[in-house]
């Protein structure tokens, strides 16, 4: 208890650190922790003296000792009250420990946001409105100047590349005429009556035709 | 350790218990000394060796072969564990400290556990990293007080911890 008293004065400090990286926290949670430490090891040693008595009052049974034994299972009652006191106090610190080291992990994310607002802040003060306003200004002012040009140029071409079609063209319409070099058409017609005959007829009729060709 | 240890086939030589005239053969002698001495020591995780009683323990006396190494020879061999490296002088008369384990290796296993139950930025006792029922599986559970120190100023010097003292009591803060 005496610890917790003083606690009240150590905790209004601000927890800054020193030039080792203890800050005045650390040591108090170090005591803190001690004192669990303590308690830890009490609640071992009269758990020990407890068993030790029950063992104790046993033998003493055996013995035919009965006054004894139930005088040892009186002490051991009285241990197991203290027992019930120290765990009880454990408890207590061990939440007083954890309760701190939240409130730590709290302190720190607060700090965090801070940073991160008054950050915000500046950035924002680099940038004011009117200055963005100006900047747009500028920049579709530049926009419609380099569209313009682009017009201008875009027109030029134009006329360039029209010329240069047409000079395509002309190339394509003339390579098909030299290429192609088709047999002439046919246009003399062939008789048909003479040919439906098949065999030795057909010699005679080749006959009467060259005999036509010569008269 | 329950289990027994075993010697290497040298320690039942005769000529192993004398220190050997012949330079070649003498630091050939002391190496497999100094091996044999890091072996039991280890395997009984023993970490203070005084030399009074250890003259007289089986690692330096043989009964079977009715051979024991002088109290020179073992001298002889701390000597060498010590300009190793792997050794040191206690404080008190006649007693050696002997890292099987060197301290850099130990502070590894401090900030592993460490590491591993997300303890940086917090405070701990010196109890509750070494003897407490939490670290009880750990292979630094109960270590000599004097190498579990150093382990720790190892670890100060690697900037992982800070070892402090608040009214009589250490802590540790791993960073």
């Amino acid at each position: 208890t005496g610890v917790l008293n003083s606690m009240g004065g150590l905790l209004s400090l601000f927890g800054e650190e020193q030039q080792d990286g203890i800050s005045q926290h650390d040591k108090v949670v170090l005591e803190l922790k001690t004192q669990r430490d303590n308690l830890s090891k009490y609640t071992k040693k009269i758990n020990a003296v407890i068993n030790r008595e029950v063992e104790i009052a046993r033998q003493l049974l055996k013995e035919g000792k009965r006054d004894k034994a139930k005088y040892c299972l009186m002490k051991k009652k009285f241990q197991e009250g203290l027992l019930e006191k120290a765990e009880a106090n454990l408890c207590n610190l061990e939440e007083m420990i954890n309760t701190i080291e939240w409130t730590q992990i709290q302190a720190d994310v607060l700090q965090k946001i801070k940073l991160g607002t008054s950050t915000l802040k500046e950035l924002n003060s680099q940038m004011s409105l009117d200055d963005v306003e100006d900047l747009l200004l500028d920049t579709a002012e530049a926009v419609e100047h380099q569209q313009q040009i682009d017009t201008l140029l875009s027109g030029r071409l134009t006329e360039e590349d029209e010329a240069d079609v047409l000079r395509e063209l002309e190339e394509l319409t003339r390579e098909p005429e030299e290429e192609l070099e088709l047999p002439e058409v046919p246009n003399h017609k062939i008789s048909t009556s003479e040919n439906t005959r098949v065999g030795s007829n057909s010699s005679q009729a080749k006959k009467s035709e060259r005999q036509a060709l010569y008269s | 350790q329950a289990q027994p240890f075993s010697f290497p086939a040298i320690h039942n030589l005769p000529p192993f218990f004398t220190v050997q005239p012949v330079l070649n053969t003498n630091q050939k002698q002391l190496q497999m000394w100094c091996e044999l001495v890091l072996d039991y020591v280890r395997h009984f995780r023993l970490h203070e060796v005084d030399l009074m009683e250890v003259v007289n323990s089986p690692l330096f006396w043989n009964k079977q072969i009715n051979r024991r190494l002088s109290l020179e020879g073992i001298k002889w061999i701390m000597e060498e564990l010590v300009r190793r490296g792997n050794a040191e002088w206690a404080i008190q008369d006649q007693r050696v400290i002997i890292y099987w384990r060197t301290p850099a290796e130990w502070a590894n296993l401090i900030y592993t556990y460490a590491i591993n139950n997300a303890m940086e930025g917090t405070v701990c006792t010196l109890y509750e990293l070494r003897e407490s029922e939490a670290v009880e599986k750990e292979e630094f559970f109960e270590l000599d007080i004097r190498v579990f120190r150093k382990a720790l100023a190892v670890l100060e010097q690697q900037q992982k911890a800070r070892v402090f003292s608040s009214n009589n009591n250490v802590g540790v803060k791993f960073l």
